[in-house]
C-alpha cells in the first residue's frame, strides 16, 4: 500500500512537472525525483509554473490521484439500505438513478473518477455517526447539517436545502389546515434522525407526542391506518410518497421551515481531508449548473405546496 | 486490560460519544419518561402472558377426542408464533392487522403492540407451562385420580400446583427477556426508552442516551436475574431434600 | 351375600403383551385376599383395573354388584368408592398431611372443610400421626408417609381398599409400622386386596391367599394351606425362592 502510494506521487509529480514544464529531461521517470540532485536542477521557473488546478479543474491535492480516498483509485460512497426514492431509485445507488445517487456520481464525475470506480456501500444512518475509522469516503443520506453532529462527523458543505412538509390522507379534517397551529392537534409522526422529527417537535409542537418510525414507509403505512394524521417529511419525500405510495390519496398540507434550515450534507470521518476536496468538487458542479440540473431533474418543485406559518 | 482501553487510540472518541455527562443528562428525563411506557406495556403483557399461556398449555394437553380442534389449533398457535422473530409479529400486528379494516381492532398502536408482545411470548409460556406440567410425575396423576378426582380437579389440586412451582425461574426467564422485548413495540411509532434514546443519539449523534436506556432496563433486569437466580437455588435444594422419598 | 368387589374373566393386554389372562375372584366384605407372585405376574396391574386406572380388555369387574367396566360408568364416581395406596409417591408434595388427607372429602365428596379436617385429625391420631397435620410429606419418614396415605384412602369410608406393594420402596426397619396399621384395619373389618412381597404378613392377615403366575390365578386358598402344603409346582418354586 505505501509503496504504491510513494510510486504514485513520484508518477503524479513528474507528471505535473512534465505537463507544465515540457522539458524533456522531467519527463524521465524515477530519476528525476529519486535522485535529489536532478530534482534541484530545475529551473525555478519551472516550480513557479506549477498550475493550481489538477486534471479535474480542481486544486491539485484534490486530484484523482492524490485525493484521500479510502481505496486507492476508487472513490467509495455510502448509503442506506433500504433507500428511498426519489434519492435512490429501487433502492440500487448503482444505478446513477435517484437524486442522491445523481449526484455521488456526479461527484466522482467532477474528481475524474469513471463509473466502474465507484463503489457503494451500505451503510445504517447509526453507523454512519459511529466512532472509529469508517469505510466509506462519504455517505449521503439526507444526513442534515448540525453544530452537535459535526462533534463526531464531517460535513461537506450542502448540495441540497430542503423544507419540511406535512403530508396527510386527502379525508383528513387536517387536509385544509392553513397554518401550522392548525395542525396542533394532529397526531404526527416523523423518521428517526430526520429533522424533520425536530422540526415537528419544535416548530409545530403539537399536542400530542409525535410518533417515531424507523423509515418513511413504516410512517406511511401508519398514516394509511389512521394510527397518526400526519407525516412531518422533507418536502420532496412529502411529494413522492403521496405520488408513488399513497397514489394521490393524501395531501401536501403545506411547507415549512426547521429551525436552523435544512441543509444536506455529504458525511465523512471527523477531520476527513477528503471534506475540501468534496467542496471544491460542489463547488464546481455548482458554477457548472450541474447540480441544479439534477435537483430539477429528480427532486419535484417546492411550488407544489403553500408555505405555511 | 483496563488501561489497555484507556489508552487506545480510540477511547477519546469512544468516551466522548458513548460516555458524555452532558448528553447523559440532558437525555435522561426523556429516556425516563419513556421507560414508564416501558414498564406499564411489560407489566400488562406479563398478566396477559400468563393467563394465555395456562389456556394455550391447557388445551394441547387436553385430552377429550372432542377438544381435538382446540387442541390443533393450539399447536398450530405454539409452533406459528414461536417460530416468527418478535419483532416481525410487532410489525404485521401493528401495521398489517389495522390495514385490514375491521371495525374492532384497537387503534391504539400500544394496544396493538402489547398484543403482539403477547402472542408472541404467550406460546414461549405455553410451552414452559406445558412442559412444568409434563415433569410431574405420572404416578401423582394416578394417586389424585384413584382418590375419585375427576381429570380437572386432578390438574387444578395436584398438578398445576406443582408445575407452577417448577416453572417460577424458566416463565421468569422469559420475563426478562420480554422486558427487554418491549422496545420493539417502538417500530410502531411510540417513544419507549430505547426509541428516545436512538432519537437523541441520531439528533446529535452521540450514543450515550442509549446508555442511559441500558441502565434503566438493567435496573428491571439485574433485580429479576437474582430472583430467578434465588429460585432456582431453592428449588435445587428441596429438590435434593425431596430425593430421599 | 354380593362380594363387594367381583372380577369375571378379566384379560388385560400392554401391546401384544397379555399381563392378565382371565381372572375371577371375588371378594367378600370384611375379607382381605392377599396377592402374591413374582415381579410382573400382574398383581399391580390387577388392583389398577380394579380402581379403573387401567382399562380391562375383556370381562367385567362388579362393585357391590354392579358392573364398573361398562363404558357408561362413570369411573370418578366408581374410584370415589375405592381406597388406592401405592407403592410410592402416594403423596401430593405440595400439600401438607391435613391437606392431603382432606382434599378428597372435600373435593369429591363435598364435606364441609372443617367436618373434614375433624375427621381427618381424628384418623391421624389414631395411626400415630398426631401433631404432623403441618408437615409437608419431604417432612416425613417413608413409613409416617405410606400411614398417612393410608389415612387419606380411609377418610372417604371407601366399601374397599386396594394396597399395591405399600412396603416394597420403604427401609426394611420401616416396614413393621405400615404393616401393623394394615393389620389394624383387617381387625377393624375393613375389605381389602393386598399386593405383598411379605411372605409372614401374609400369613397373619389373608383371609385367601392368591397365587399369580404369568396372569392367571394359579392357586388359591387359606394361608394355611397354601404356604404350608402348595399343589403346584411353581407355587412351591416361588415360595422357595422368597423364603431364601
Amino acid at each position: 500500500m505505501k509503496r504504491t502510494g510513494f510510486l504514485l506521487t513520484v508518477l503524479v509529480v513528474s507528471a505535473v512537472l512534465a505537463a507544465c514544464g515540457g522539458d524533456d529531461e522531467t519527463v524521465e521517470p524515477a530519476a528525476s525525483t529519486v535522485v535529489p540532485p536532478a530534482s534541484t536542477e530545475v529551473p525555478p521557473a519551472t516550480t513557479e509554473a506549477v498550475p493550481t488546478t489538477a486534471a479535474n479543474g480542481l486544486s491539485p491535492a484534490c486530484a484523482k490521484e492524490t485525493l484521500a480516498v479510502k481505496t486507492a483509485g476508487k472513490l467509495t460512497a455510502a448509503t442506506s439500505d433500504p433507500s428511498f426514492p426519489p434519492y435512490v431509485m429501487d433502492n440500487d445507488p448503482t444505478t446513477g438513478q435517484g437524486f442522491e445517487s445523481a449526484v455521488a456520481y456526479a461527484m466522482a464525475e467532477q474528481f475524474g473518477f469513471t463509473k466502474d470506480e465507484v463503489v457503494w456501500e451500505k451503510v445504517a444512518f447509526e453507523e454512519s455517526y459511529a466512532p472509529g475509522p469508517k469505510k466509506f469516503d462519504f455517505d449521503i443520506n439526507q444526513v442534515s447539517i448540525t453544530e452537535d453532529r459535526k462533534q463526531a462527523v464531517a460535513f461537506s458543505d450542502p448540495y441540497y436545502t430542503t423544507s419540511q412538509a406535512i403530508l396527510v390522507m386527502a379525508e383528513s379534517t387536517f387536509a385544509g389546515a392553513a397554518s401550522l397551529a392548525e395542525l396542533k392537534d394532529a397526531k404526527l409522526g416523523s423518521q428517526i434522525g430526520t429533522s424533520s422529527l425536530e422540526a415537528a417537535k419544535d416548530v409545530i409542537a403539537p399536542s400530542q407526542e409525535v410518533q417515531v418510525y424507523n423509515d418513511t414507509s413504516t410512517a406511511t403505512a401508519a398514516l394509511r391506518n389512521g394510527q397518526i394524521d400526519g407525516i412531518v417529511v422533507d418536502l420532496p419525500t412529502a411529494l413522492f410518497i403521496n405520488a408513488v405510495e399513497l397514489e394521490f390519496a393524501g395531501k401536501v398540507v403545506g411547507q415549512f421551515s426547521a429551525p436552523g434550515g435544512d441543509d444536506w450534507g455529504l458525511l465523512s470521518e471527523k477531520d476527513s481531508a477528503l471534506t475540501s476536496c468534496l467542496n471544491e468538487a460542489l463547488a464546481a458542479l455548482k458554477a457548472s449548473g450541474k447540480l441544479e440540473a439534477l435537483t430539477t431533474e429528480w427532486m419535484s418543485t417546492s411550488a407544489e405546496a403553500p408555505v405555511l406559518q | 486490560m483496563l488501561l489497555a482501553i484507556v489508552t487506545s487510540p480510540g477511547f477519546e472518541d469512544v468516551q466522548r460519544l458513548f460516555f458524555s455527562w452532558e448528553h447523559f443528562s440532558e437525555a435522561f428525563p426523556d429516556v425516563l419518561r419513556g421507560f414508564w411506557l416501558d414498564v406499564k406495556l411489560f407489566v400488562a403483557v406479563e398478566i396477559v402472558v400468563l393467563v394465555l399461556g395456562l389456556a394455550v398449555a391447557l388445551a394441547r394437553l387436553a385430552r377429550s377426542p372432542a377438544l381435538t380442534p382446540l387442541r390443533l389449533g393450539a399447536a398450530v398457535y405454539t409452533d406459528v408464533f414461536r417460530g416468527l422473530p418478535t419483532i416481525l409479529v410487532v410489525f404485521l400486528i401493528g401495521f398489517g392487522v389495522p390495514a385490514l379494516g375491521f371495525g374492532f381492532v384497537p387503534d391504539d398502536v400500544v394496544v396493538l403492540g402489547a398484543i403482539a408482545l403477547a402472542l408472541s411470548y404467550g406460546a414461549y409460556v405455553a410451552e414452559v407451562y406445558r412442559a412444568g406440567i409434563a415433569s410431574v410425575h405420572p404416578s401423582q396423576r394416578s394417586a389424585a385420580r384413584a382418590l375419585g378426582l375427576t381429570q380437572p380437579q386432578a390438574m387444578r389440586f395436584v398438578i398445576l400446583p406443582q408445575a407452577v412451582r417448577r416453572v417460577v425461574p424458566p416463565l421468569l426467564n422469559d420475563f426478562i427477556s420480554l422486558q427487554k422485548d418491549v422496545a420493539l413495540v417502538s417500530i410502531l411509532g411510540p417513544l419507549e426508552a430505547f426509541r428516545q434514546a436512538q432519537v437523541y443519539a441520531s439528533l446529535k449523534f452521540n450514543f450515550t442516551p442509549l446508555l442511559a436506556a441500558a441502565l434503566l432496563y438493567l435496573c428491571v433486569t439485574i433485580p429479576l436475574s437474582r430472583i430467578v437466580d434465588h429460585l432456582q437455588a431453592k428449588s435445587e435444594r428441596e429438590r435434593a431434600a425431596g430425593g430421599a422419598v | 351375600m354380593t362380594p363387594v368387589v367381583e372380577l369375571q374373566g378379566v384379560t388385560k393386554a400392554f401391546g401384544e403383551r397379555p399381563v392378565l389372562r382371565g381372572i375371577d375372584l371375588a371378594v367378600d366384605e370384611h375379607r382381605a385376599v392377599v396377592l402374591i407372585g413374582a415381579s410382573g405376574s400382574g398383581k399391580s396391574t390387577l388392583l389398577r383395573c380394579i380402581d379403573l386406572l387401567d382399562e380391562i380388555d375383556d370381562g367385567d369387574i362388579l362393585l357391590d354388584g354392579d358392573v364398573i367396566t361398562d363404558l357408561a360408568v362413570n369411573v370418578d364416581r366408581v374410584r370415589a368408592r375405592i381406597g388406592f395406596v401405592f407403592q410410592q409417591f402416594n403423596l401430593f408434595p405440595h400439600l401438607d398431611v391435613l391437606a392431603n388427607v382432606v382434599l378428597a372429602p372435600v373435593h369429591v365428596h363435598g364435606a364441609g372443610r372443617r367436618d373434614a379436617e375433624d375427621r381427618a385429625r381424628e384418623l391421624l391420631a389414631r395411626f400415630g400421626l398426631e401433631g404432623r397435620e403441618r408437615d409437608y410429606p419431604d417432612r416425613l419418614s417413608g413409613g409416617q408417609q405410606q400411614r398417612v396415605a393410608i389415612v387419606r384412602a380411609l377418610a372417604t369410608s371407601p366399601r374397599l381398599i386396594l394396597l399395591d406393594e405399600v412396603t416394597s420402596a420403604l427401609d426394611p426397619e420401616l416396614v413393621g409400622e405400615v404393616l401393623e396399621v394394615i393389620a389394624g384395619l383387617k381387625e377393624e373389618g375393613m375389605t381389602m386386596v393386598i399386593a405383598t412381597h411379605e411372605m409372614a404378613f401374609a400369613r397373619e392377615v389373608a383371609d385367601e391367599v392368591c397365587f399369580l403366575h404369568e396372569g392367571v390365578i394359579l392357586e388359591r386358598g387359606a394361608p394355611a394351606t397354601l404356604f404350608g402344603s402348595p399343589a403346584r409346582p411353581e407355587t412351591r418354586r416361588f415360595l422357595e425362592r422368597v423364603r431364601a
